[in-house]
């Protein structure tokens, strides 16, 4: 699914992001992306979704080089990835159902598609109660849920999750990697960045520890 | 056909964000289109009034009174086999007389001439693809060379200046619509711009879920379109009005001096083409902006962002 062969990510000339990253990410795994703040754990996501271009290296991402992509085939590349964030990154005047159904706007589903689909994730993520709740009038845990519902109406291969449980209490954090279990469950493959020890040691999945840029380690934590 | 209802409803949405900004975007857009329409208004009925003397153009060809028979036939027969003229109507001597005395009631002067002064003439009509003051002049200038013919009159000078002023008239216009289509132009920039810094959090999370570049703008795009159409539909109706109390005030003025002003207003495909202008502007005006706004603030070749 992901493939990462010597990827350098240098921002100026002095700050080092990533140092020859290699890794891979096989179809249908849950991974954890562990490391404290500036590890790099956010800028690894982003050169996934293409927000940033590596200095140096190939990334693989369903086969496809990203680094070679031109400017105006990244959204595309996006359109088959879900990417919930630690802010959550609702459009605020809009509904959680309008907020949901933008990515199938974005790719031009139909009225119809549109009506079927969203209420499926809002039924997987518990929401349909609120589906025409502004954000503001949510809490942050349903936020986050809406966010991940968006990230999920597509029905993309690879869900990327950057502190996802961030800005929640340890309850709400629980029901969210539930969710996120859930969705692997379904066949998604799923890379959750967090610097939460705790969040890891429960779920048991395979963990890749960053510091200053490097990989630390790659393995199962227990 | 769904994404095209999406695109125009988010542009009414944006217009909708800042609804007096809005306002005052419509108000300077309007008023910036109806001084245009004053403008083409004024260049219209003008163009129209020369038009309408260029058709009774005509010029008289006074006959010397010592022009013998065969100068005076050899005259007409060249005024009748000219394709450029359309009609030529000889008048004698003592036509020329009953004429005047008809016109002016007083014998008295004409008596103390003595006989008959008034010369017999030509009264001659040009058709209207020959009426452009300059091939007029050559017409005239080339007849006036032959023999028997003592003057030649015409309106040269008076249609002369006013085909002057209008080309120069044009001129100004293309010079002012220019200045216009700038203002209309930077109205509408601006507020799109302000648009966009607004909604600059929203772009971001659309194009991080997927939006291409395009699918941004088209909204923005609208947007400047809509702007751009509406004003113009406004200028339209404002413009009328000021045709309205002009026409009524020109007509006080017209009745007085008798009925010279007969004031018209802008065709249909005039008006169609200040409405369409203004859209087709404001949407150039929304596109623009915005790509250059994308293009800075929202680089996806990933180098300037950390």
């Amino acid at each position: 699914m992901i493939q990462m062969f010597h990827v350098y990510k240098y921002y100026g000339k002095e700050h080092i992001a990533l140092e020859d990253i290699n890794l891979k990410i096989e179809k249908g795994e849950f991974v954890f992306l562990v490391g404290s703040s500036g590890a790099g754990k956010s800028t690894l996501l982003k050169l996934i979704v293409g927000e940033e271009r590596a200095e140096q290296g190939q990334i693989l991402i369903g086969g496809k080089n990203i680094s070679r992509l031109k400017e105006t085939q990244i959204p595309f590349v996006r359109r088959n990835l879900g990417f919930v964030f630690q802010d959550f990154k609702l459009i605020q005047r809009k509904t959680v159902f309008e907020n949901i159904a933008l990515p199938l706007e974005i790719v031009g589903a139909s009225g119809g598609e549109i009506r079927k689909r969203v209420p499926e994730v809002l039924k997987m993520v518990q929401l349909e109660h609120r589906r025409d709740k502004f954000p503001p009038f949510l809490s942050g845990g349903e936020q986050q849920r809406v966010a991940i519902a968006r990230a999920l109406v597509n029905r993309p291969p690879l869900l990327l999750a950057d502190e996802p449980t961030g800005n929640l209490d340890e309850l709400l954090s629980a029901e969210i990697m539930e969710l996120l279990k859930n969705i692997h469950i379904s066949g998604t493959t799923v890379i959750v960045a967090t610097h939460n020890q705790q969040l890891m040691t429960k779920m048991g999945r395979r963990t890749i520890v960053l510091q200053n840029g490097k990989i630390l380690s790659d393995g199962t934590s227990a | 056909m769904r994404q095209m209802i999406y695109f125009l409803r988010t542009a009414v949405e944006n217009l909708q964000i800042n609804r007096i900004m809005a306002f005052f975007s419509f108000l300077s857009l309007s008023l910036t289109l109806t001084l245009f329409g004053v403008f083409l208004l004024f260049y219209y009925n003008v163009q129209n009034l020369l038009q309408s003397m260029q058709e009774d153009v005509q010029f008289s060809i006074y006959l010397a009174d010592s022009a013998s028979e065969d100068a005076v036939r050899s005259i007409q027969e060249r005024l009748s086999g000219d394709d450029r003229i359309s009609s030529v109507k000889y008048i004698s001597k003592e036509e020329a007389l009953t004429i005047f005395k008809k016109e002016f009631h007083d014998e008295s002067l004409l008596r103390s001439l003595g006989g008959n002064p008034l010369p017999a003439s030509f009264e001659v009509k040009v058709k209207a693809a020959y009426q452009d003051p300059q091939q007029l002049s050559v017409m005239v200038d080339r007849f006036r060379k032959l023999p028997g013919i003592e003057e030649i009159q015409y309106g040269s000078e008076w249609l002369q200046s006013l085909d002057t002023f209008v080309k120069l008239l044009r001129k100004i216009g293309i010079g002012v619509g220019g200045l216009l289509a700038v203002a209309v132009l930077t109205i509408i920039a601006n507020t799109v711009r302000l648009h966009f810094y607004s909604r600059k959090d929203e772009i971001e999370i659309m194009r991080l879920i997927g939006a291409t570049h395009a699918f941004i703008k088209i909204p923005f795009f609208l947007e400047g379109s809509l702007m751009g159409l509406i004003s113009g539909g406004v200028s339209v109706l404002i413009l009328f009005g000021i045709f309205q109390l002009a026409r009524t005030h020109l007509q006080t003025i017209g009745g007085m001096i008798g009925g010279f002003l007969n004031l018209l207003f802008l065709p249909p495909p005039f008006l169609v083409g200040i409405a369409a202008g203004g859209g087709l502007l404001g949407g150039i005006a929304g596109f623009i902006s915005l790509s250059a706004l994308l293009k800075a603030h929202l680089p996806t070749d990933g180098k300037k962002r950390s």
